[in-house]
């Protein structure tokens, strides 16, 4: 993590070359043993291992050690808020019941008659777009677009399609009503403006790293047992190799799903989302558009409704959920498009013009590029909403396992407090200059999968440089202060 | 331009003029650090560049051959010569790139007058972002290991800081070209 030296983080004397050594191993030792193996001043279990991996070791525990203290606090605010809007659907329900639910009863009546007693109810709006429900228990969802609302807000009238009567009326944005709403700005950091997102943005960037850092320590330590690395210590005594234990066990069942939440997350954000965009179109691989484009106004032509357009795409074989969109302009045709949000996914959509109720164009879920499925499945079980309710509880396990995973990590930081007689340090989880000491290839190789990475995500690369800048600083401080301390 | 381009053009003008001074104690090591900071300089300020692109094509096409040659008889690719040749591949790799100017976030994301000379299109900016970031790497790695031996001497270890020597200023001038390499390099993703 850094190129400078420092002798000691406590003060007096300058302490030489073994000193250091003697230190550094002891407490490598320590922390490289079994949890509730015997103390670290216990001969070594196996013979000193040589290759990249004692060289690399150091500077991953650093930089895990470095990025879990600074960064977890994010992580913990991204994970809490997940786990919010995690169960939003089932918030909305209890929340909007009077709005979002209905009585089954009879045959429902035509879609544009729903939407005429919307537009009836609320003049003021102007119809954007019609969500048919794929449960017989849900209102139909006519979507205005109001002046007065901004940043991508609208008014959602709910009707229910079997008396045509009017439910009520939410402000939503992209179809969440406002708990949903709310839960999600809280989530992505959106509530406190575009600034706000970095949170999350940081917290998504660094989750894969920390993870994968993580699992590599977990997984190069030294132990006695084999099943030690997979099952948790639930005999050993209290102390701080049994809460390691725990740490090291649930990160290492959790890293898959942490990775995955991750990096999906990061697709979201503001920047790593925009390397995204920027990957995904060079390799062809962007989910596809409708190009809609306007044709010809036949003279005297009446538009159809958005019921045509619903009975077109249903003829072409789409299912609820749908969305209907009304044309953008004279000419433009209606988008109808599935909007499922379970598996097996439904995207199928069609473009229907608006005179003659014809699909004249139609992309099909099948032909989506792989990246475009993957994205897609990916967003959706970020969201919980891929397999329903046992996604849900999949992602709260994680979630939870995730809070458990970062309480450990601080309950270790706190037990290596500065204590009277044990000399333990606070910051200090490996020696210095573990970096330069790799060999060339293994520098470059470091060097460029960090590249990379600060590459694909920016918040990421920035924070790291302020980790190095943060950490050069406290080596130029130490040396300082070592260098007055042999002078006295 | 960015408010940084001068400033980096003049820290690698005077790093390239350090090494002139040092041509015949250092040979041609110092001849191709010399020409590396002139020819940053001048992608840095190319308002002040009194040679075309082709002329510098020329010289680090003919550095890059030489530091090939020279690390083919050393047997060391990772050693000086070995750090010339990438560093003249850089230069020739920019100068193919982007024709003349340092190629800035500014310059790459707007196509401004910098990219003149060879604007990417389609699926290649990804190549060039990926080629940019490996020879990135090359100078991020370079620095670390001439700050792990500043005199030039055997790889430090956990060596005691007090009996640490001053940083000489070559290795200086290194840094600063190789750190402004990076800026360039950056800029072109």
């Amino acid at each position: 993590m850094t190129t400078t030296s420092d002798p000691s983080a406590g003060h007096g004397p300058v302490r030489g070359p073994e000193l250091d050594t003697k230190l550094d191993t002891k407490l490598d030792a320590e922390l490289d043993t079994e949890p509730g193996a015997a103390p670290a001043t216990d001969p070594p279990l196996d013979p000193p291992r040589t290759g990249l991996w004692p060289a690399l070791r150091p500077l991953l525990l650093r930089l895990h050690f470095y990025a879990g203290v600074l960064v977890a606090p994010f992580v913990v605010v991204a994970c809490v808020t997940g786990l919010a809007y995690l169960f939003s659907p089932q918030l909305s329900d209890a929340l909007y019941a009077e709005q979002l639910v209905v009585a089954p009863s009879g045959t429902p009546r035509p879609l544009d008659d729903q939407v005429a007693a919307a537009l009836a109810a609320h003049p003021e709006g102007a119809l954007s777009s019609v969500v048919v429900a794929a449960e017989p228990d849900r209102a139909t969802q006519v979507v205005l677009t109001v002046p007065e609302l901004t940043d991508d807000r609208q008014l959602t009238v709910y009707v229910d399609p079997y008396t045509g009567d009017v439910t009520g009326a939410l402000v939503t944005w992209f179809g969440g009503p406002p708990a949903q709403t709310l839960l999600d700005d809280l989530h992505t950091g959106r509530i406190l403006g575009e600034t706000g997102r970095l949170y999350s943005e940081l917290a998504a960037s660094w989750l894969p790293v920390l993870v994968l850092g993580g699992l590599a320590l977990w997984v190069g330590r030294r132990r006695r047992r084999r099943a030690a690395l997979v099952v948790p210590p639930v005999g050993l005594r209290p102390g701080r190799s049994r809460i390691l234990g725990w740490h090291g066990v649930t990160g290492l069942w959790l890293a898959a799903a942490l990775v995955f939440i991750g990096i999906t997350g990061m697709t979201w954000s503001t920047h790593a989302g925009e390397r995204f965009t920027a990957l995904v179109t060079a390799l062809d691989g962007r989910t596809p558009q409708l190009a809609a484009d306007p044709g010809p106004v036949p003279a005297g032509a009446v538009q159809v409704g958005p019921g045509a357009a619903l009975a077109a795409g249903r003829d072409a074989g789409l299912v609820a959920p749908i969305t209907v969109t009304v044309p953008e302009g004279p000419g433009a045709p209606y988008t109808v498009a599935e909007t499922s949000g379970s598996w097996p996914v439904q995207r199928d959509k069609v473009a229907v013009d608006p005179y003659t109720a014809t699909v004249v164009e139609t992309i099909r879920w099948a032909d989506f590029p792989v990246t475009a499925k993957l994205t897609t499945i990916g967003i959706l079980g970020h969201m919980g909403t891929l397999f329903g309710l046992p996604n849900q509880l999949a992602l709260l396990a994680m979630g939870l396992g995730l809070l458990s995973v970062v309480f450990w990590g601080y309950r270790m930081w706190w037990q290596r407090r500065p204590t009277r007689g044990t000399g333990r340090r606070l910051t200090e989880a490996a020696p210095r200059g573990t970096l330069r000491a790799l060999p060339l290839p293994a520098l470059y190789a470091v060097v460029l999968v960090a590249a990379v990475f600060c590459w694909a995500a920016p918040v990421f690369g920035v924070s790291l440089l302020a980790f190095l800048a943060f950490d050069v600083l406290r080596g130029v401080l130490a040396r300082r202060r070592a260098v007055t301390g042999g002078r006295r | 331009m960015t408010v940084l381009d001068p400033v980096l053009g003049a820290a690698c003008l005077v790093a390239g003029l350090l090494a002139l001074v040092r041509v015949r104690r250092d040979g041609a090591a110092a001849v191709a650090h010399a020409l590396m900071g002139l020819g940053m300089a001048a992608m840095f300020v190319p308002a002040a560049d009194p040679l075309p692109r082709g002329a510098w094509l020329a010289v680090f096409v003919a550095t890059a051959a030489g530091a090939a040659v020279a690390a083919a008889r050393s047997r060391a690719v990772t050693g000086e010569a070995g750090h010339h040749l990438v560093g003249s591949a850089a230069m020739v790799f920019m100068l193919l790139v982007h024709g003349g100017g340092a190629p800035t976030a500014s310059a790459a994301g707007e196509g401004g007058h910098h990219a003149a000379g060879g604007e990417v299109t389609g699926a290649l900016p990804l190549l060039v972002a990926v080629v940019a970031l490996a020879f990135a790497a090359w100078f991020v790695t370079d620095t670390v290991r001439v700050l792990a031996r500043p005199g030039g001497a055997a790889p430090a270890t956990a060596a005691p800081v007090a009996v640490r020597e001053r940083v000489p200023v070559r290795v200086v001038a290194r840094v600063v070209m190789n750190l402004a390499m990076v800026v360039m390099l950056v800029g072109m993703t």
